[in-house]
């Protein structure tokens, strides 16, 4: 079972390695466009937020070859637990972005900062240490939704508790185990969390 | 392969079949994560003991997966002589998963109403009951109206899950087609069409209620 949490840790980082840049750049675009280009991106978004990671990993998994796309097991677990989870990073980034008092922008602008300075430079550095304790939830939110890729045939500690318990049959020991292996793996990212939190909080004034 | 759009309306009929049974789960286990969620939030308000055994219960379920969760029930509680049905464990499994969700939710919501209202009121002439009633109750539900409809977002989209220890729902119906006739494309198609027209309608309906349950 140990074996396995190889495999869910670099589904894991696969995962937060797309997450991250979807989050970043659907939420700059969700804050920055508006009008016609907006609504796509929305609408993008919201594709990834409203369905089924379950779902959507069978879905890539058995429609793609049917269209001879031949993606690998990995490759389709990090891509959609990313999208998925780096679609709710966007609206979280976006909300955050919108906090931003309109004087912060006003202020940027009228020392000179051009529109995408004072969003990169004074806007953006806020947005990113109010979202922190967000980005903690969803790394977590990621460990535990890597469990899924179990059901498309990668070997991490999901499936091997399931090997293991058709080789011994005994379920109480073993899903206590896994349950508490997921523990062991989040527990540290919540409370690194919270100490992160503590220390980022954007001073109000 | 390609698409067989005649297969694909063919399926439709079984597979909204199926999505009933998503409904009738998602319903059953909201209800139940709602109750649970409440125990939580006051058993974590109650002694010490009550405390700890809440936080330490909530704490192991946020911090590990659905499926490992429904996992261990499916298997374990056969062990200790407690034998149901995979719909019965799918739907105790929503209920305690999201019940440690929303017992977080509701714990803020009941200390977010300040104390010296509950004085105020007191001071009125108000009963216990009324307090609670006509104070305390309509301030947490705006508080808590909004993540609450969230998670019964996120509680709908795990139901495909229970598809897994043999469920019939939405997507177990949508495979037993596909390993009836070897055709994937079109039963999964179709499934996560008719899931994603159930979850928008759901978030829709949710951002009505948050609108009108919106905090003063």
């Amino acid at each position: 079972m140990l074996q396995g949490i190889g495999v869910t840790l670099t589904v894991t980082v696969c995962s937060l390695a797309v997450a991250f840049p979807f989050a970043l750049v659907f939420g700059l675009l969700e804050f920055r466009l508006t009008g016609l280009p907006r609504t796509l991106i929305t609408l993008f978004i919201d594709f990834w937020r409203s369905s089924s990671v379950i779902i959507l990993l069978f879905f890539f998994f058995y429609v793609g070859p049917a269209f001879n796309v031949f993606l690998s097991a990995y490759t389709i677990g990090a891509a959609v637990i990313g999208c998925n989870i780096g679609a709710y990073g966007s609206q979280a980034l976006r909300a955050a972005l919108q906090s931003i008092g309109q004087g912060q922008v006003d202020a940027a602008l009228s020392l000179g900062l051009s529109r995408r300075r004072s969003l990169l430079l004074v806007e953006l550095p806020q947005a990113l240490r109010k979202v922190v304790p967000i980005a903690g939830n969803e790394m977590i939110e990621i460990v535990k939704t890597t469990a899924n890729v179990s059901l498309i045939g990668l070997a991490d500690v999901t499936a091997r508790a399931k090997t293991a318990m058709q080789v011994s049959y005994q379920p109480a020991q073993i899903y206590t185990a896994l349950l508490l292996i997921y523990v062991a793996i989040c527990l540290p990212i919540a409370l690194a969390t919270h100490w992160l939190a503590r220390h980022a909080r954007v001073r109000e004034r | 392969m390609g698409f067989d759009l005649a297969f694909f309306w063919s399926l439709l009929p079984d597979i909204f079949r199926g999505s009933l049974t998503t409904l009738f789960a998602a319903a059953v286990g909201a209800t139940g994560a709602i109750l649970f969620g409440l125990v939580l939030a006051f058993g974590r308000r109650s002694g010490r003991i009550g405390k700890l055994v809440c936080a330490t219960f909530t704490e192991i379920i946020r911090l590990s997966p659905f499926l490992a969760q429904l996992y261990f029930l499916y298997f374990v509680l056969p062990v200790w002589g407690v034998v149901l049905s995979a719909t019965t464990v799918g739907i105790v499994t929503l209920s305690v998963h999201f019940g440690a969700f929303l017992g977080e939710v509701f714990g803020a919501g009941i200390d977010a109403v300040p104390a010296g209202q509950i004085e105020v009121a007191k001071a009125l002439g108000l009963k216990r009951l009324q307090i609670g009633r006509l104070v305390v109750f309509p301030q947490i539900l705006r508080f808590v109206a909004a993540p609450t409809a969230n998670y019964m977002i996120s509680l709908l989209k795990t139901t495909p899950y229970l598809a897994v220890v043999g469920v019939p729902e939405l997507l177990g119906v949508a495979f037993d087609k596909a390993s009836d006739t070897f055709r994937y494309v079109e039963p999964l198609t179709a499934a996560g069409i008719l899931f994603l027209v159930y979850s928008i309608a759901i978030g829709n309906l949710a951002r009505l209620v948050e609108r009108r349950l919106r905090p003063l």
